[in-house]
């Protein structure tokens, strides 16, 4: 079975607030509204760090990272559990998703969802330019909405709108059943957070932070399991490699003692596009 | 047992000047919510305080609020039934009247809270069985049902002595009194645990929510039906009183004092016990020192919280824990007011609880989706405030002028007030032959 | 799209077959199938995928962005932008701001129709009528361009085509500015001199004859190479990491050390290994502590410096200057320097690119004359600048100095990669000199890994002199710091009419706001073409419309990291009676005597300029919308320097002075950032201005999803100074100081070094409850960097007052943006 997933590398995030523009963008989200939100983790403003400013010259005890959420697409989605009507319902890959038509707007699974990922249209929804935006109609007044993975994406073989324009390569889609996906093996070699893990959600949003991971460079607006050759990471059953490791033969410093005209790593992304 | 004699009577023969009044006012809120929740419809529920922060308000409150008020009538008339006691017999049919208006306030609440009302059809359609809301649904209706029923059954006999159409046929008979007096033991055994069922239910909406830190708590349930014993109960004081005060309806001063014991009992339970059942082991788990350990206890949160706990359980439990105080009706009427005022905050306590607080609570925060009358200026929020507007407050009081019309109505044309006493049951009353 | 879907079945079949071998197949191959008979996706909402209109575009901004983009266009209407990737696909990228186009394009902001203030006439301009009140009536083009072009004529004729300044911003990296200096000197008029931004790069160049704004350095796709990186002074992952994000943090992935050094804890800063929290103007010191660190460990790279530097270089100690080859060979070069070989102690004239056992320190004597090494003086010199004695002064703890620059100098291939911040203090081109020096000292020069800039050049269309045409006689160049003397006391020549393109200097671009207005209410004639109704535009005589770039074909080349030139195709076609800059120009040049001058079209414009750069064909370009200029090296200073010695300067016996203080070697010299300012009692905050992730400048302040995350103009301030002046969070405070001030609410920000305060750029006047950022700045520069010093300004911060409203911001309107839209383009 296909099972989609998403990792964020919060090391990799620089919060740029692409992903939480290009999502509105993309699925036509009303003003006021967002599905997919860059909050700061640190300080009580957005990019304010907790802490305190080193008064000795040191590096002090600031700190701030983003943490981009969005639907977690909980594998024991309890918005699944609770809506009455079946409006939101689980698919066959796993991305949980609404039924616009069935919806009663009685607003249970914002209730329910541990991560106040859904919000609701309380008013008429606006759209900014009026006849709207992106690849989806908008939403009617009265029915609770939320990140789809893109499923209308998905569907046509293309990554979530958010994952392609993340200008830091911080987001990476993929099927978290097939074991030679990225998303696989990140969880699997890096130290992922699951959100409120606590609460038995199981989300499939997997967050890295502590080592950062070298991303999934967005080359094209495919997803992985398109691309005939997702090399940098199909080439072994590790994760991505570093495309040269054979070539070098350093011995201290790892990689990095290229010097003077040395030939140097060229990055080791395959063609994926369109033409 | 053998004479049959106008055995009934009507709390409300012919509406005075004052009645009039009264039913005038209850049209004019009607006709007013009616209106609010026209322009609701039009506007959407944009016209709310409600905002993704805090996606469920005032109907919620009053949803929880009303469906415990609709259990005290019910209880209070079929538990003595159950036990073949005659006890309470007075309160018997007033008391299903008010939980029949309050479980119909109760459903009819939920409608206005509806994004989408025009789609209620899904829950025929298209329901899932694994929604607590589902659950309730069918409850609420199986309950709202069971009142009618037994009202009815409770009044059909007199109904047709008095040849109300309202008898729907039925005929007066001494062997159809004694049939119904077994049905009404059947009904009983049904209506006590749907009854349980319902405030269950309600509770578990809540109580199977992890998404809401204090709300995910087994106790939800048994809280519940605590406060729906309490309000419930208290409701039916309150109605009772003012029945007896303002229509022919009597009530029995020695059972008043006794119910009022009972609520003094059900508020005790709740308020003391259960809520140090649910406060302490989190004080306890959470604090190291004795004094923190008991202040984290003591000391609730919000100012709903005081008025749930004070206004709402400690000065009516001390106004009927008194012998000499509770004999007076004033004093039982105010402490089922304060009774009945505690639990609705208590409601709204409970909505609080699982708003007021984001689970990820990091700038910028949760996106409202509308304009907020909260604390931000911007789209914005982090932590949930919220308060009604005048068009939910207006709906709501509209439909609670509904229920209260419904109660009035009942007292003018279904007879209420019994004038003798039901013959004892025999201990074999329920196998009598028919 | 036909040949995308053709993939995409093909896809399909590979999909499958990956499903047959074994991922679990058949969920996935349905969901396949079944999207592909049905547009209906199961939630009942129409899905668009692969019904757009896809056009590749270029987005075009000041950014150094230039991001090839994809703008999907359904019903005639843009729905919505992607990046678009190039040939060379890891320069796909684009921002939050390019990919919310769809917001800006059809804003309210955007001019309609070419407008005449009311009021104004050639003969009596009215000058007072100017500003937030002047009204505008509507007229026709060609009546725009006559009003213009029979005005710059009278002018000439009374006071000379100079009183006449051709001023251009950097609103739009397209060719427009060619064909407005080529009428700028084909008429004779003043033309504008870039005064901002070049400080840095100006200091830089001292040293190794390259660099005006920031040096070159080695291409993004280079970057992951780095084994350390100092990012000096700039929020790279804020201002400019729209394109390089990916590459630092691949390289940071790969190990490299992240350093940054800025007084605030920036995105930037949060991702470093190390940082160095350092006060506001105090670069120099810590560059000098680096280089006292790189002596003190002999960690410097001898081969490069024998090689590639001047280091071995004998000072003459009598005069200060460098030995000449021609004091010691009869056949020496004049500008060929000498040094002595080891051991022998004979002296060799220095050849560029050449290395030999040179002695890099000791004093010798060579035909009786005294000297020392270049190198033995700028050691003598960083002696004093030991990181414990500098330590406080910069705020840095010594170790943390130390750590830094060893990572650089022993860690392999590196660099610093400082941006313009540090050229916003009066005497930044200081610390230019600083940096290229201490990188000689490290050998990074010319080696894959090397970084000298936060961004790197990129490609740039070389189109010769089309653009000053050898038979012109071009006027003077006016530099941008020096308009207000000229315009108000004809210092050094008077200017009585400017016409502006791609700037909102009253918005945004110049400081001193207060004085520009009247520096401008002394023209006769103030003519703007802007896409919006901006600040500047406001001010205006004449207006003329200028389309969004979505409707102006151009290329995109200029200043700025991507490696590809951009075909910007049209998307749609101009709304209104918006028209291309060059149809403007143009008219004018007819207007002018100059029609035959300017090819036709645009079009023909376009491939005229193309033709003259030899790495480019216009029809490649044209097709594929993006030509990666392979003649860009990857890899920069690998040949000789462009200096007189072919090497870098470690010593400097030609340098400028100001102040009394000469630059030979780095000598730190600070403004208002010094301690004992003349100010310091009376403003004893130093006041910068951010450049934010959500505007480009003054553009984009627009957008209405942005404007959601980042609603208003803030102070960033941290809470311990807000807190000595009983500010709150969130407060209105008043910010000024002796050239004006501005009302704004209050951020506390922990982030922030105290004693420092910040708004970011690029806010319009509309978004402030009161003044503007640039009411605070100041125009004063150094004679030396000559570039504006936006962020060496004091200001002292207040409570605003009871009675100002901040209702702007407090009217709820949570769905849009904050501020009401200016009046209107002309509807
Ligand atoms: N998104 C976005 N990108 C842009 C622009 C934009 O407006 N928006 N503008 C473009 C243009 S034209 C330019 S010139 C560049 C500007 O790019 P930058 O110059 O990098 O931008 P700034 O944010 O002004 O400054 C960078 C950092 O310098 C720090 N700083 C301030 N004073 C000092 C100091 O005295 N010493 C040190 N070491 N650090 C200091 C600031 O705290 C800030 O974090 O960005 C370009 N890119
Ligand atoms: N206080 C303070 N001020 C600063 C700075 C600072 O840090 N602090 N930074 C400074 C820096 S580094 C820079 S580079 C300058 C930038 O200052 P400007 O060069 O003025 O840059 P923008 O704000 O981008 O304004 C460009 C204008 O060009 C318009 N435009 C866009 N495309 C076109 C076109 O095709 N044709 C025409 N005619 N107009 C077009 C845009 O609508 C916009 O109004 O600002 C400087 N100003
Ligand atoms: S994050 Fe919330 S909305 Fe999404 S699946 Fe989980 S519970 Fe449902
Ligand atoms: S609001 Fe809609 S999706 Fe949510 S629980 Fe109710 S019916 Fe289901
Ligand atoms: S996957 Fe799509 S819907 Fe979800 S956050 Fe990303 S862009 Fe938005
Ligand atoms: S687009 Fe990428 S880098 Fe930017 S905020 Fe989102 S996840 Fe972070
Ligand atoms: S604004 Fe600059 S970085 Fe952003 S998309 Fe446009 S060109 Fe690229
Ligand atoms: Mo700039």
């Amino acid at each position: 079975m296909t099972n989609y997933g998403l990792v964020i590398d919060q090391e990799r995030c620089i919060g740029c607030q692409a992903c939480a523009v290009s999502c509105k963008q993309e699925n036509n989200v009303p003003m006021g509204q967002f599905w997919n939100r860059v909050l700061t983790e640190g300080g009580e403003k957005m990019d304010t760090p907790s802490g305190g400013y080193p008064e000795d010259g040191g590096s002090g005890s600031l700190d701030m990272q983003y943490q981009p959420t969005a639907c977690q697409h909980c594998e024991n989605a309890p918005c699944v559990k609770v809506c009455p009507v079946n409006a939101t319902y689980t698919r066959d890959d796993g991305i949980v998703e609404i039924d616009y038509d069935k919806c009663i707007g009685c607003r249970y699974c914002m209730a329910a969802c541990p991560y106040n990922a859904r919000v609701f249209n309380w008013d008429e929804p606006e759209h900014m330019p009026e006849g709207g935006t992106g690849d989806v109609e908008e939403r009617p007044q009265g029915v609770v909405e939320k990140c789809t993975f893109c499923s209308h994406r998905v569907d046509e073989g293309l990554d979530p709108a958010c994952v392609v324009n993340c200008p830091a390569d911080a987001r990476i889609f993929g099927d978290l059943d097939d074991e030679s996906s990225t998303v696989s093996k990140y969880i699997d070699k890096y130290e992922t957070d699951q959100l409120l893990e606590d609460r038995g959600t199981d989300p499939k949003t997997h967050y890295i932070s502590g080592e950062m991971s070298p991303g999934r460079p967005q080359t094209s607006d495919k997803m992985e399991s398109e691309l005939d050759d997702v090399s940098p990471w199909s080439d072994g059953d590790d994760v991505p490699s570093d495309g040269d490791d054979s070539a070098g033969g350093e011995s201290s410093g790892g990689h990095h003692s290229v010097s003077g005209d040395e030939v140097p790593r060229v990055p080791s992304v395959k063609s994926g596009g369109d033409d | 047992m053998a004479e049959k004699t106008e055995s009934s009577r009507v709390a409300i023969p012919s509406f005075s000047g004052k009645g009039k009044l009264w039913i005038g006012l209850l049209v004019v809120l009607m006709a007013a919510g009616l209106a609010a929740w026209g322009y609701q419809l039009t506007m959407g529920l944009i016209a709310t305080g409600m905002r993704n922060v805090f996606s469920w308000g005032l109907y919620i409150m009053m949803f929880v609020l009303f469906v415990g008020l609709s259990a005290g009538g019910l209880i209070i008339s079929s538990a003595p039934k159950f036990f073949h006691s005659h006890r309470y017999e007075g309160f018997a049919r007033l008391g299903v009247l008010v939980s029949l208006a309050c479980i119909i306030v109760a459903g009819l609440l939920i409608l206005p809270d509806i994004g989408r009302p025009g789609r209620i059809y899904q829950f025929f359609t298209s329901p899932d069985l694994r929604s607590p809301m589902v659950w309730d649904f069918g409850v609420v209706l199986l309950y709202g049902l069971l009142n009618l029923w037994y009202l009815w059954l409770l009044t059909r006999r007199d109904l047709a002595a008095r040849g109300s159409s309202l008898a729907l046929g039925v005929k007066d008979t001494e062997a159809g009194r004694e049939r119904d007096r077994t049905l009404m033991f059947w009904t009983a055994a049904v209506a006590l645990p749907t009854a349980v069922a319902l405030h269950s239910v309600t509770g578990w909406i809540f109580a199977t929510q992890i998404g809401r830190g204090d709300w995910f708590s087994p106790l939800v349930a048994p809280v519940f039906i605590a406060k729906a014993l309490v309000s419930g109960l208290g409701l039916l004081l309150i109605v009772s009183v003012l029945a007896d005060r303002y229509t022919n309806f009597e009530v029995d001063r020695e059972e008043l004092t006794s119910l009022g014991k009972i609520l003094g009992i059900f508020l005790a339970f709740h308020v003391v016990y259960l809520l140090a059942a649910e406060r302490l082991p989190h004080a306890w788990a959470d604090h190291f020192e004795f004094w923190a350990i008991m202040s984290n206890f003591l000391i609730g949160d919000s100012v709903y919280f005081w008025l749930w706990t004070v206004v709402g359980g400690a000065v009516p439990l001390a106004m009927l824990a008194l012998p000499s105080l509770r004999k007076r009706v004033s004093v039982i009427f105010t402490a089922s007011v304060l009774a009945v005022v505690g639990t609705m905050f208590e409601g709204i306590r409970l909505v609080f609880t699982g708003y007021e607080v984001a689970n990820i609570d990091s700038a910028p925060g949760i996106s409202l989706g509308g304009e907020y009358t909260g604390i931000t200026t911007n789209i914005w929020a982090t932590a949930g405030a919220y308060t009604p507007t005048v068009v939910e407050i207006a709906v709501t009081l509209g439909i609670i002028a509904f229920g209260a019309l419904i109660v009035t109505l009942g007292l003018k044309y279904v007879p209420i007030q019994r004038v003798d006493a039901e013959p004892s049951y025999a201990a074999d009353g329920g196998k009598q032959d028919q | 799209m036909t040949d995308g879907e053709a993939y995409r079945r093909d896809v399909l079949k590979a999909g499958g077959a990956a499903a047959a071998l074994g991922v679990g197949g058949s969920g996935f191959l349905k969901t396949l199938v079944e999207s592909e008979d049905d547009k209906l996706s199961n939630s009942g909402i129409e899905n668009f995928v692969g019904q757009n209109d896809v056009v590749q575009t270029v987005c075009s901004p000041n950014c150094r962005g230039k991001c090839p983009i994809d703008v999907h266009v359904r019903d005639g209407q843009v729905k919505k932008i992607e990046p678009h990737p190039p040939e060379d696909e890891q320069y796909k990228r684009a921002c939050v701001l390019g990919l919310s186009h769809t917001q800006r394009v059809y804003d309210p902001t955007r001019l309609k129709y070419p407008m005449k203030r009311a009021g104004w006439s050639p003969d009596d301009p009215n000058p007072q009528g100017r500003g937030p009140d002047a009204e505008f009536e509507r007229v026709s083009w060609d009546e725009a361009l006559d009003l213009v072009g029979e005005k710059m004529q009278s002018l000439k004729t009374e006071y000379g085509a100079e009183s006449v300044l051709f001023h251009e911003g950097s609103g739009n990296y397209g060719q427009t500015g060619k064909s407005f200096k080529r009428l700028a000197s084909l008429f004779g008029a003043t033309q504008s001199a870039w005064g901002i931004d070049s400080n840095v790069g100006r200091g830089f160049n001292r040293v190794t004859g390259t660099g005006f704004f920031l040096p070159p350095t080695n291409e993004a796709e280079d970057w992951e190479n780095a084994n350390t990186i100092i990012i000096w002074g700039a929020d790279t992952f804020a201002s400019q990491f729209q394109m390089d994000a990916s590459k630092v943090l691949d390289a940071v992935e790969n190990g490299a050390k992240l350093v940054v050094v800025d007084p605030v804890y920036t995105t930037t800063a949060s991702k470093a290994d190390l940082w160095l929290p350092v006060e506001p103007g105090k670069d120099v010191h810590l560059a000098l502590a680096m280089m006292h660190t790189v002596f003190e460990d002999e960690t410097y790279d001898e081969d490069f410096l024998r090689t590639r530097t001047t280091a071995p270089a004998l000072i003459r100690k009598d005069t200060g200057e460098l030995l000449k080859a021609s004091d010691v060979f009869g056949d020496g070069g004049e500008q060929q320097v000498v040094a002595v070989e080891q051991g022998s102690n004979s002296p060799v004239a220095l050849e560029p690119e050449t290395g030999g056992a040179y002695a890099l320190f000791g004093e010798f004597t060579v035909d009786g004359i005294q000297c020392e090494t270049a190198l033995t003086r700028l050691r003598d010199h960083v002696a004093d600048y030991a990181p414990e004695k500098v330590a406080e002064k910069v705020g840095v703890d010594a170790e943390n100095i130390r750590t830094a620059i060893r990572w650089l100098a022993t860690r392999g291939p590196g660099g610093i990669a400082p941006s313009y911040a540090i050229g916003r203090y009066k005497h930044g081109h200081i610390f230019g000199q600083a940096y290229a020096m201490l990188m000689g000292l490290t050998g990074d020069y010319g080696r894959h890994g090397n970084i000298h800039a936060e961004h790197s050049g990129g490609a740039t269309l070389a189109a010769g002199d089309w653009a000053a045409p050898d038979d012109a006689d071009p006027g003077p160049s006016l530099y941008f710091p020096d308009y207000p003397d000229a315009m108000i006391d004809g210092d050094p020549h008077e200017i009585r009419a400017v016409y502006s393109i791609e700037s909102n200097m009253m918005g945004n671009q110049f400081p001193d706001r207060q004085r520009f207005r009247e520096a401008i209410s002394s023209l006769e004639l103030f003519v703007v073409a802007d896409m919006h109704h901006t600040d500047t535009v406001q001010n205006a005589d004449i207006i003329f419309p200028v389309p969004h770039w979505f409707e102006q074909e151009d290329i995109v080349s200029g200043w700025g990291s991507h490696p590809h030139l951009g075909y910007r195709r049209k998307v749609q076609e101009p709304l209104w009676e918006t028209k291309d800059d060059y149809y403007a120009i143009r008219g004018l040049a007819e207007r002018l005597g100059f029609g035959d001058r300017f090819p036709e079209s645009k079009r023909d414009l376009l491939r005229e300029l193309a033709s003259r750069d030899d790495a480019i064909d216009f029809d490649t370009l044209f097709e594929q919308g993006t030509q990666k200029k392979e003649s860009v090296p990857i890899v920069k200073y690998t040949d000789e320097f462009p200096t007189e010695t072919g090497r870098i300067k470690m010593y400097d016996d030609d340098a400028p002075s100001e102040e009394g203080v000469t630059f030979d070697v780095p000598r730190p010299l600070e403004d208002r950032t010094a301690d004992d300012h003349e100010k310091a009692d009376d403003y004893p905050l130093m006041f910068m201005q951010k450049h934010s992730r959500f505007r480009i400048h003054s553009q984009y302040e627009m957008l209405n999803w942005v404007r959601e995350i980042n609603p208003e103009p803030q102070l960033d301030i941290h809470p311990q100074d807000a807190k000595a002046r009983g500010i709150e969070d969130g407060d209105y405070v008043r910010v000024h100081n002796d050239r004006g001030e501005m009302v704004l609410k209050a951020k506390y920000n922990e982030g922030f070094q105290p004693g420092l305060v910040n708004t970011d750029q690029g806010w319009w006047s509309r978004d402030y409850v009161q003044g503007h950022h640039n009411d605070l700045t100041h125009n004063e520069v150094s004679e030396v960097g000559q570039t504006m010093a936006f962020y060496d300004v004091r200001v002292e911060v207040e409570p605003a007052p009871d009675d100002v409203e901040t209702d702007k911001y407090e009217a709820n309107d949570p769905r849009g943006a904050g501020a009401e839209a200016p009046p209107a383009g002309g509807d």
